[in-house]
């Protein structure tokens, strides 16, 4: 079979037994590769309630047929699985080098059945697969572990590791890899670690049989020339993900002190520029990439020394942001710790934050945190958590369930911000003002991730309050983005540098021979996804839109601060844009597939359970004819306001004009006048805002950043005198020019509003151009 | 040393390994290369190419004079090449390698495919 290995290597720990299994062509055809093939294997294999930490769930390590060729980003895995956070199917991917040893090794899948009485290694060496004793690395860290492994192997074995985390089945444990690449996401690490299974070591030796080599040698080198020639690409080179920070700042979708806001006010001592400054040692890539996105840090003060690869924008979000710790090292100390305890970073950063918001309103205190004092900021008290987490200490063996599990059980109004969906905790986009991104995040088939459809740019683009129009997006990206996971690449060259999409359906076809196009790649994907949804169905019942549900923070409080002030989403609004993705797909109202799309997608041969088959009989959802727009934010408000003093972060003074002001001039104008009348009305606290937007409007493209440098940073000053310094060190450089305009827009409400309007699609420009 | 090898600069996505192996042996298959990225990792967290300097050391040491100079670059001649692996263990730069498939070591042929495809030009000519 060009362009796969072509085998299928089956690994049962409780019998100990290897055998291997042909990949068949219809399958490839079907499914693609890594995440179509690990949702086909769980869907047939694992059956409905299956315990996920029992012996019958399955992890399957699946790559596809790009990963190891020469394509820009072919180096990645699937590490998929019955999910122990959220009962349902749960992948994550990663990338590094082990996607292509395994497909060198000659195998496109492994899948681990079973469970060890001790723990074992799995040693793959072309055709020389064992399961070794691994009682030495138990307990040992994951970067360690590794670290050990390539000692005792060879460095040329490429290897991924669970921590003590994983072991302990904390339910967000992640598998590690190259000493800095995770499959963080929905406790992959904790399928392992039920598993008895510490690492993966492989090694391979043998050649992947392209259909047409010619085609393939010359789409790749053209596909590298379009990297290269990308003007965006030397940012990435220099700062990876974490040159995103300042961007999620500047346009309020950075998760701040769980998720409470979108603006973190130190974010400037936390950007990819700081963090190049201080803490990155080296570069680093994953196979055939030449963005280059992972950054190898190293940290060195009296106490300790370290080396990691990140923060990630995500671990910064997560970590930085949402525990409000500001200051770059220390982000990079608590991700080098998640990394060793092999804990998601993701998961783990809202972990520590619902706990620590808990804190903050007395709902956890003192006695039940094990004398840990847990407030916003506080670096060690996250450390000594962490721990106790990864070992399942005290209050850490509660929180190891996560943030659903924890809520549940901690109670007292907790649920309302507790941030997840599905059972998996939110990533690093705080969405009220982003529709199409709070829409993906309700969707994506493992939870809230962010990878799906990383809709948050067309947001921007088309006008942040508006809903009309989102799923369609959602959709959209919900198929080419899950696309690249089933062909084992990154999808960042195509997100960031633009590479055309069809280039990757004629890299597919050269290098596989399957005549397929774009179109058919996005039905496969399509299929997967329809897939994924069935499998929620079965595992965990038919709720409707019980599924996608949003946390109560969103619909209920208001942002307190940044430039997304006052935003929030409607019930309503969440509705609509649930029915309008329910449409979209040709599902009922409940979120099930039809049997038309079932059929159109070949998975009525499927074994369906009877239950899920009657409701696919009900006829495909209808979008409401008006959007509830205009209404929830009127109705909203009023409600809100009273919760909106609730919270510490912001005074209420800013807020409560903001009401009647928003009452005046919402009806005046349609969708994209709203973010202009709120932000006018706390001018009067905060004079500088409208400023920043006129000159926006005039400078035209260069000057993003600098629109929304000013109005955050006052809000910064009147919280705790630590953080002067920042505001100090911002002050001189731009707000001087600006102080001028505000005056005279002050005063004449009217004046602003208007120009406003226009810079919202202004701005849409602005980001698409940057690409982020 | 007609080349500059700018390790702190190599970010080991192997691209080098792939194009090699693609223009050399007509195969997917970097473990056919004549080059390496190798990383020291986690600590100090660098890469190293070890790359063929054409420094004619394989040459001297070679028992059956099978490696051949021409215009400077030395190559393998594989009909007089017994496999004895003699140079693989003299080459300073450790940039002649073995693959179980071939009974002939692998060493660069200056095709210089690597130098044009590297993003970061950590292989490069010197001028």
């Amino acid at each position: 079979m060009n362009g796969y290995a072509g085998k299928i290597l089956r690994v049962n720990l409780s019998k100990g037994e290897v055998s291997t299994e042909p990949l068949t062509d219809k399958m490839a055809r079907d499914y693609i590769g890594g995440r179509g093939f690990a949702a086909k294997i769980l869907y047939d294999e694992v059956p409905k309630g299956t315990d996920p930490l029992g012996e019958h769930n399955k992890l399957v390590i699946a790559s596809g047929p790009l990963a190891g060729t020469l394509v820009p980003g072919a180096g990645k895995i699937t590490l998929a699985a019955l999910s122990p956070a959220t009962g349902s199917y749960g992948d994550s991917n990663m990338g590094g080098h082990i996607a292509t040893e395994l497909r060198y090794a000659g195998y496109d899948v492994i899948i681990v059945e079973g469970k060890s009485t001790y723990p074992v290694y799995l040693y793959i060496d072309d055709e020389v697969v064992e399961i070794r004793d691994a009682t030495g690395y138990w307990g040992k860290g994951a970067l360690q572990t590794e670290t050990l492994l390539k000692c005792s192997l060879g460095d040329d074995f490429q290897i991924c590791t669970i921590g003590p985390a994983g072991e302990n089945l904390v339910k967000y444990a992640c598998v590690s890899h190259d000493f800095g690449r995770q499959a963080g996401r929905t406790g992959t690490g904790t399928v392992m670690g039920s598993k008895k299974l510490k690492a993966v070591a492989i090694r391979g030796s043998k050649s992947i049989p392209l259909a047409n080599f010619n085609e393939a040698l010359k789409i790749g080198r053209e596909l590298f020339r379009d990297c290269m020639a990308h003007p965006a690409l030397k940012e990435w080179q220099d700062y990876g993900t974490a040159g995103v920070v300042e961007w999620a700042n500047e346009i309020g979708a950075f998760p701040t002190r769980n998720f409470q806001s979108g603006y973190f006010e130190d974010y400037k001592n936390l950007s990819g520029k700081v963090m190049r400054k201080h803490i990155v040692k080296n570069d680093k890539a994953c196979f055939c990439c030449p963005m280059n996105c992972g950054k190898y840090s190293h940290v060195k003060t009296p106490t300790i020394e370290f080396y990691v690869e990140g923060p990630e924008y995500e671990t910064t979000a997560l970590v930085g942001g949402n525990l409000a710790i500001g200051k770059i090292e220390d982000v990079a100390y608590i991700n080098w710790l998640c990394d060793d305890l092999g804990m998601d970073t993701i998961s783990a950063g809202n972990v520590v934050g619902f706990a620590m918001e808990c804190y903050e309103k007395n709902i956890l205190n003192k006695s039940k945190t094990d004398g840990l004092e847990l407030k916003f900021g506080n670096v060690v008290a996250t450390a000594a958590l962490l721990h106790k987490i990864a070992k399942r200490e005290g209050i850490g063996d509660l929180l190891a369930e996560g943030v659903r599990f924890a809520s549940e059980k901690i109670g007292k109004g907790s649920e309302k911000f507790a941030i997840q969906v599905k059972g998996l905790e939110w990533s690093g986009y705080e969405s009220r003002n982003a529709p199409a991104m709070m829409l993906s995040y309700l969707t994506s088939d493992i939870g809230a991730h962010h990878n799906r459809a990383w809709a948050i740019t067309h947001d921007i683009a088309v006008g942040r309050d508006q809903v009309e129009s989102k799923a369609q997006k959602v959709v959209q990206l919900q198929h080419i983005r899950p696309m690249f996971d089933m062909l084992g690449l990154c999808r960042l060259q195509w997100v960031e540098l633009a590479i055309d999409l069809n280039k990757y359906a004629t890299a597919f076809k050269a290098i596989t021979g399957i005549p397929y196009n774009l179109d058919d790649l996005l039905k496969a994907s399509e299929r997967v996804w329809n897939l994924t949804r069935l499998f929620l169905l079965r595992e965990q019942g038919l709720k409707g839109k019980e599924h996608d549900k949003s946390p109560a923070r969103f619909y209920e409080e208001r942002v307190p601060s940044g430039p997304t002030k006052g935003k929030v989403i409607s019930k309503e609004e969440i509705q609509y844009l649930l029915d309008d993705y329910y449409r979209l797909r040709g599902w009922t109202s409940d979120g099930v597939p039809t049997m038309g799309k079932l059929k159109e997608l070949g998975l009525d041969v499927m074994d369906i359970p009877q239950d899920i088959l009657e409701a696919a009989k009900k006829p495909v959802a209808v979008t409401p004819k008006t959007p509830p727009k205009k209404a929830s934010f009127k109705e909203v408000p009023a409600k809100i306001a009273e919760k909106v003093p609730a919270l510490k972060v912001e005074p209420k003074k800013p807020i409560q004009p903001s009401k009647p002001a928003a009452k005046k001039p919402a009806p005046k104008k349609a969708a994209p006048s709203k973010p202009a009348p709120k932000k006018p009305a706390p001018k009067k606290a905060a004079p500088s805002k409208p400023a920043p937007k006129k000159p926006a409007l005039k400078k035209a493209a260069v000057s993003r950043p600098a629109a929304k440098k000013p109005a955050p940073k006052k809000a910064a000053a009147p919280r705790p005198a630590a953080k002067k310094p920042l505001p100090k060190k911002a002050a001189p450089t731009k707000p001087a020019p600006k102080k001028t305009a505000p005056k005279k827009a002050a005063p004449s409400k009217p004046a602003p509003k208007k120009p406003a309007i226009k810079s919202s699609p202004a701005k849409g420009k602005k980001a698409p151009a940057k690409k982020r | 040393m007609r080349v500059k090898l700018d390790n702190f600069k190599c970010t080991g996505c192997r691209t080098c390994e792939m194009i090699c192996s693609m223009v050399q042996f007509r195969e997917n298959n970097p473990k056919k290369a004549a080059l390496r990225v190798q990383g020291k990792f986690p600590a100090p967290g660098e890469y190293k190419v070890r790359f063929c300097t054409q420094c004619g050391k394989c040459a001297e040491v070679c028992p059956v004079g099978a490696i051949e100079e021409k215009n400077g670059i030395y190559k393998i001649n594989p009909q007089k090449c017994t496999g004895c692996w003699t140079c693989v263990q003299a080459c300073p730069e450790e940039a002649i390698f073995i693959h179980k498939d071939s009974p002939v070591p692998i060493k660069c042929t200056w095709c210089r495919a690597c130098m044009d495809i590297c993003p970061r030009r950590v292989i490069r000519l010197k001028d």
